[in-house]
């Protein structure tokens, strides 16, 4: 496996990552997951807030420290894609396979990343900061922002649409 | 058994994996060729460490939490201790279907287990849940042939929920039972010599590819445990539950 790549969101060149390289991600994420994205599409006409990644996660803030962040299921929120990219977000990160649609329609459009799934704690290792932007009340579901630091992802689906899925499925 | 104990034993299952989940993780670690696939295991392991030095949650989502005890259990006890140990974790429960606003009652699953079994508890996340299933078989059905069904639904299932996943397979019963008697097994000793049809389908599936994480390698699955029930003779039910590689579990 080749060294991993450091990278500096927003990301600016995403045509130059191939599918199946491995990135430490650097720069803000949008946390968001079903609720919160049903709750932004019905309701809000801004952006997302952070530097045009989105990262599907419910996580664990104990005593205002996030202690658990892994990845979230990704095809469960591909019904909220075209929504998504429509707000300019190019980078989005979950873990597992996208759909068939999902992920036709991020070619050309976006990249896909897989954080390691499962791994809550040592993702939340690599989160400097967070705040709750909206929707506290749901609770794991809120709408935050982290801050990350060498967050480790697998690029899942490049720009161009290879993916490290299509053989296996 | 004070529910304090409890509480403490239902936190550590979420902070520390059992010796025989940790070693079906090393060993897969040991034999896994595909460097993608090593990478994600050498990460699990980081993350392994980290948990249990910090008593932070392995996993976000620290789930549901499912009791398999015999009678008498005092189910108001089991339910208070997880109310109270999943104040310090994650309200992962809501409500009702539509609404779903959320519950911190983390109200568990309470099922009755055989007298033999050994009270216990196994914790699981959305996704593995979302990934277990029933199929309601020819009851003419060969071994083979069940073999097969079963290995395919794993295949399909497994690569949204965490792989290298850990099989949990009830046949026989009624249709909850083999469910049931699904989930015990991933309560059962993982490390223990798997049998003959238990060998075949984990085979089947680690042929798939999907490997560690879906980043490809050959261990898609650590273990299959089958359990079988007497069943109405016009049936064959069967339960599959799947747990990612952070199988969380304890005795009572």
């Amino acid at each position: 496996m080749k060294s991993p790549q450091k990278i500096f969101l927003p990301l600016k060149h995403p045509e130059k990552l191939r599918a199946g390289d491995f990135l430490l991600l650097n720069g803000s994420l949008a946390v968001a997951r079903d609720s919160t994205l049903q709750r932004f599409f019905a309701s809000s006409r801004k952006n997302f807030p952070g530097d045009a990644a989105i990262f599907y996660c419910g996580p664990i803030i104990r005593d205002a420290e996030v202690i658990a962040s892994g990845p979230t299921t990704s095809s469960r929120m591909d019904w909220a894609l075209e929504g998504i990219l429509s707000k300019g977000v190019g980078v989005i990160i979950g873990k597992g396979a996208l759909s068939p649609a999902g992920s036709a329609a991020l070619i050309n459009r976006g990249v896909y990343f897989e954080a390691p799934g499962g791994a809550g704690a040592l993702l939340a290792s690599r989160v400097t900061a967070h705040k709750t932007i909206a929707y506290a009340h749901l609770g794991a579901q809120a709408l935050r922002l982290f801050e990350v630091r060498d967050f480790p992802v697998i690029v899942s689906q490049d720009y161009e649409g290879r993916n490290i899925w299509r053989k296996k499925l | 058994m004070t529910n304090k104990k409890l509480e403490e034993k239902i936190l550590r299952a979420n902070y520390e994996l059992t010796p025989d989940v940790s070693a079906c993780i090393r060993k897969a670690l040991k034999n896994e060729k595909n460097p993608r696939g090593r990478q994600f295991l050498k990460l699990i392991e980081e993350n392994i460490a980290i948990a249990k030095k910090k008593s932070f949650p392995l996993c976000q989502d620290t789930g549901i939490v499912s009791f398999h005890v015999g009678a008498p259990a005092d189910i108001r006890a089991l339910r208070e201790a997880v109310r109270k140990s999943y104040g310090r974790l994650r309200d992962s429960q809501v409500k009702k279907p539509f609404d779903r606003k959320v519950d911190k009652r983390n109200l568990p699953s309470v099922n009755l287990a055989p007298d033999d079994f050994t009270p216990s508890f196994l914790i699981r996340g959305g996704g593995a849940m979302n990934c277990s299933g029933l199929m309601s078989a020819n009851p003419s059905s060969d071994a083979n042939c069940i073999e097969r069904e079963i290995a395919a639904f794993v295949v399909s299932k497994a690569p949204y929920c965490c792989p290298p996943v850990f099989v949990g397979v009830g046949i026989g019963g009624a249709p909850h039972d083999a469910m049931l008697a699904s989930e015990r097994m991933l309560l059962k000793d993982q490390r223990k010599p798997m049998s003959r049809m238990e060998n075949k389908i984990y085979a089947e599936i680690n042929r798939s590819g999907i490997g560690p994480g879906g980043w490809g390698g050959k261990n898609t699955v650590l273990c299959v445990r089958i359990g079988e029930l007497p069943m109405h003779m016009a049936t064959m039910s069967v339960g599959i539950s799947m747990s990612c590689w952070c199988l969380r579990k304890g005795k009572i």
